[in-house]
């Protein structure tokens, strides 16, 4: 039989939860079954000094010690996979972009911080990453699909069309006729409307459609009586960085 | 033929259709859609529904081919003998134009073991324009309340057998149409499409696809498969794209042929009026006004199509 293909699962500043979801039952014993886990240092002491073939990499870069750990990662792996919005698009953490660092910083550390922090930014924009799988958490059936595609040799694709598509074949209510802000419209689908369909507006967490018409939709927003302040921290809240560089130089949204 | 039922027995008319056959009828569950019921009281009756009713024929996700043993076996599943109770004229023409185009065994089984049973619309909204697109009669039955009684009209064998019970009416009455607040003033649209009255509209749009998933005459599908570790065993599944996307016309290489919002808005409302009049000699469109209804930024492409006319 041919060789199980190696792969390990790591994590830096992150809330942990997408390994969460590689371990929940149904992800995780597929898994174990397709592929080789070398290394998973979340569940069990890391000993493994090899190579990988395929490296999963979850959480935000927040201080100067994630971009060794990545760089290290890098170099042991042949592709290096983001899970989830924070490796994606840099995710909760990377609202600090938005606000004053400063002031944050001694909210959280009134009083000693030795931490080296620095800008929160997505993994990508470290080193060079292979493949995206995103949403907050990763969905299990994503990830096993992914793995099902490189063992059997067919090209990955991630979904491309908005939330909406999905939302509206779900038959969901509209959340943005109640007067909601949904970023379904500007949002990457493949979640199965995940939120919508569960009453709660979409925060964009798949990052931007690279179709979006951000001009006609902000523009509604305004039109519904939503103020600029409300929209921002909105977009803010799971991708700000991604929409913030798909919006590119005209981009009047995101800036404080 | 038309066959009477007196107002006071029809809920007990439906309920003995229950009793023998799946029912499928309008429920609001938020959103109104057709859905299968088990009493004349879950019917939703005032307005039209928000999903159409292709799903029922269209299923998402649905399994069409079977790979066993590297062998395609075409999909047979289980199909009951279902009542689709309250469409409107709007819907049963809608079945009639996706009946023309659609020809596979999944499809054709589900139309064939399906009787349509249409409801007289009463309560049509400023959406609505049916008026404008020749509407036919297209139906297994169709119920118009008219005083205290259901004038049934009888367009099939089928639909006979279900009312072969109640008594025939003498005078057979005259189904009106029913009333409008819209109107599509011009059908012959195919010199304007280079007009640039069309960019405003595509300006607003959002590329959300609303309008095509809930158009009831939209039928564009798309092929997954769903394979196996081994590739040997899996399944093809059939689910809805839309033409709003840019996806939908992407080829092999990456190239997508209507890359501009503009072109691909154009074609929905082109392939509508336009295009498939050209093959089948009536408009795809059934006025139902469910793209309108549901489009978030409100485009109103009927209004458009006026302007250009009197223009």
């Amino acid at each position: 039989m041919k060789e199980k293909i190696k792969v390990g699962f790591y994590g830096v500043s992150g809330c942990s939860g997408c390994l969460l979801t590689v371990l929940y039952e149904d992800c995780f014993k597929e898994l174990v079954k397709m592929v080789d886990i070398k290394s998973f240092p979340f569940i069990k002491e890391d000993s493994y000094k090899g190579k990988f073939d395929y490296c999963f990499i979850e959480g935000t870069v927040c201080f100067d010690e994630d971009i060794v750990t990545i760089n290290e990662l890098r170099k042991r792996s042949d592709k290096v996979v983001a899970l989830g919005s924070c490796a994606c698009f840099g995710c909760v953490p990377s609202i600090r972009n938005f606000h004053n660092q400063e002031k944050i910083m001694s909210f959280v550390y009134p009083k000693y911080n030795h931490l080296k922090e620095v800008d929160p930014t997505p993994i990508g924009d470290h080193i060079k990453v292979d493949y995206y799988l995103p949403q907050c958490p990763p969905d299990k059936k994503e990830i096993l699909e992914f793995v099902k595609c490189i063992l059997t040799g067919r090209e990955f694709k991630s979904y491309t069309s908005p939330v909406c598509f999905e939302c509206r074949k779900k038959g969901n209510p509209c959340l943005l006729e109640e007067g909601k802000i949904c970023l379904g419209p500007i949002t990457n689908g493949g979640c199965g409307a995940l939120c919508p369909s569960n009453d709660t507006t979409c925060y964009g967490c798949r990052g931007p459609c690279k179709d979006a018409n951000y001009e006609a939709f902000f523009k509604m927003l305004k039109e519904m009586g939503h103020t600029n302040k409300e929209i921002k921290d909105k977009l803010e809240t799971f991708a700000g960085l991604a929409f913030k560089e798909e919006e590119g130089e005209s981009s009047k949204w995101l800036e404080r | 033929m038309q066959k009477i039922l007196p107002k006071k027995e029809f809920p007990e008319f439906i309920d003995s259709l229950i009793k023998k056959y799946e029912v499928v009828a309008p429920v609001k569950s938020p959103n109104s859609k057709f859905q299968k019921i088990s009493s004349f009281d879950e019917i939703y009756f005032d307005s039209i529904t928000q999903v159409p009713a292709k799903i029922q024929f269209l299923p998402e996700d649905e399994t069409l081919l079977e790979f066993k043993n590297k062998k395609a076996v075409e999909t047979k599943g289980e199909i009951k003998k279902t009542i689709l109770f309250g469409l409107r004229k709007c819907d049963l023409n809608a079945i009639q134009i996706v009946d023309k185009v659609m020809y596979d065994q999944q499809y054709l089984a589900k139309r064939k073991n399906t009787v349509l049973i249409g409801l007289f619309c009463e309560n049509p909204d400023e959406y609505c324009f049916c008026n404008s697109m020749q509407l036919q009669d297209y139906h297994d039955l169709f119920f118009y309340l008219k005083g205290e009684n259901y004038y049934i009209d009888v367009g099939s064998k089928i639909g006979g057998a279900l009312v072969k019970n109640l008594s025939s009416v003498k005078k057979e009455i005259k189904i009106p149409n029913p009333a409008n607040f819209k109107k599509l003033e011009n059908l012959e649209i195919g010199e304007n499409y280079k007009d640039k009255i069309w960019e405003g509209d595509a300006d607003k749009c959002l590329s959300c696809s609303a309008c095509t998933v809930y158009c009831p005459t939209c039928n564009c599908f798309d092929i997954k498969d769903d394979l196996d570790l081994d590739l040997k065993n899996g399944e093809r599944k059939r689910c809805q794209a839309s033409c709003q996307l840019k996806s939908f016309s992407r080829v092999a290489g990456g190239k997508s042929y209507r890359d501009s919002r503009l072109s691909r808005f154009k074609h929905f409302v082109y392939h509508k009026i336009s295009y498939y009049k050209k093959i089948y000699n009536r408009p795809m469109c059934v006025g139902c006004g469910r793209c309108l209804r549901v489009c978030p930024t409100k485009i109103d492409w009927v209004e458009t199509i006026n302007k250009i006319s009197k223009s």
